[in-house]
């Protein structure tokens, strides 16, 4: 009886601290909170980059092969591919909250060290 | 440099010239070689100094009850340490030097080039592609490093089908190159954007007489806006590294 007792005040105690390391405890910090121009400003960016990065590869190779117009062409499509791409993972990244990599050891047994 | 942007009615004129704050001159003499002490390796210079009075001159007392200088550099290093443990995973914290210099170094940079008459290093693509490439050449070798070949599977989609994925493969290679370009353009363009605002608001004041309580009004907003663009570039660079360092470590996903 008196040690039920105890042990509730005991359990109150444990739930208490808990609580209250629960709340000093520093939140996750979240990327997603710097400011929303900044995030365009990014994804424009990438979105740009890739382009002039795909018709930069083109053009370096139609100059090296002379074939103008073809690799230009070609990866011209494929740097905005590649831009559009860039662009959907920092925005994936983004709605996800960039959520923190999953601490499983079994995610990756591959590693050599 | 650049051209004078409007001409004033009665003679005067105003002549902006919001480009030439970031012209790199030599401290001692006139001409420029790549060794010549120069305008950026001073402020580079006193960024470092910074740096290192708070991190390393702040934090010497190791007080328990920490004074404020102390208090500041723990605030530092415990807000970088938490960012590459969320960001980037347990097993990044050995590269937690790396980071948090970057961070510092670019933070102190941004924020040391809001002082008047300073120069803006962080402005420079030269300063920003090198941070850029230092972090693009070293995640790329950690990646080979732990993972060998299998790294290069973070461009074989391996959910698609077949014949599509050398196109995909090409395409995840040229998103790859996209990010030491976009990581340096980012910064240095934030910099210099609003520094020239700056700049151009400035002009307006000189030129309108009693009308320049307006551009002061402005230029006050604007400073600011840059204090927060400061800030925020450095962790946005940091956390993007933190990012790349993630998917280097962990390429299988």
């Amino acid at each position: 009886m008196a040690d039920d007792h105890h042990r509730d005040r005991l359990k109150k105690l444990d739930d208490r601290i808990a609580e209250a390391r629960k709340a000093r405890e520093p939140k996750p910090s979240r990327p997603g909170k710097y400011d929303a121009s900044s995030l365009a400003w990014r994804m424009v960016l990438e979105l740009v980059i890739g382009m002039g990065l795909g018709c930069f590869i083109g053009y370096g190779l139609d100059v090296l092969l002379g074939t103008l117009p073809v690799f230009l062409m070609i990866f011209a499509l494929l740097g905005f591919a590649a831009g559009v791409r860039t662009m959907m993972r920092s925005a994936d990244e983004v709605s996800r909250g960039r959520s923190p990599v999953k601490d499983d050891p079994g995610a990756s047994p591959d590693e050599t060290e | 440099m650049a051209d004078p942007v409007a001409d004033h009615g009665e003679g005067g004129g105003f002549n902006i010239h919001p480009m030439d704050q970031f012209e790199v001159s030599a401290l001692f003499g006139d001409s420029v070689h790549w060794y010549t002490p120069t305008n950026v390796t001073l402020w580079m210079a006193i960024t470092l100094a910074a740096v290192t009075l708070l991190l390393v001159v702040g934090a010497r007392g190791r007080a328990l009850i920490p004074t404020r200088g102390q208090s500041m550099a723990e605030l530092t290093y415990g807000f970088t340490r938490k960012m590459v443990e969320d960001v980037a995973g347990k097993d990044a914290i050995q590269y937690f030097p790396y980071i948090l210099t970057l961070f510092t170094f670019i933070l102190f940079a941004n924020l040391l080039a809001l002082i008047p008459m300073s120069f803006s290093v962080t402005s420079h693509f030269a300063v920003t592609v090198v941070l850029a490439l230092a972090v693009f050449i070293s995640v790329t070798a950690i990646g080979f490093i732990k993972h060998g070949t299998k790294f290069l599977g973070l461009f074989w989609v391996s959910s698609a089908p077949l014949a599509l994925r050398p196109i995909l493969a090409v395409i995840e290679l040229i998103s790859y190159f996209v990010r030491p370009v976009s990581h340096s353009i980012r910064l240095a363009g934030n910099l210099m954007a609003g520094h020239a605002v700056l700049k151009v608001f400035a002009g307006f004041a000189g030129a309108l007489g009693l009308g320049a309580i307006l551009p002061i009004f402005a230029i006050t907003a604007i400073y600011g806006l840059e204090l927060m663009v400061a800030v925020i570039q450095a962790y946005v660079f940091t956390i993007l590294t933190c990012v790349y360092l993630r998917d280097a470590l962990h390429p299988s996903h």
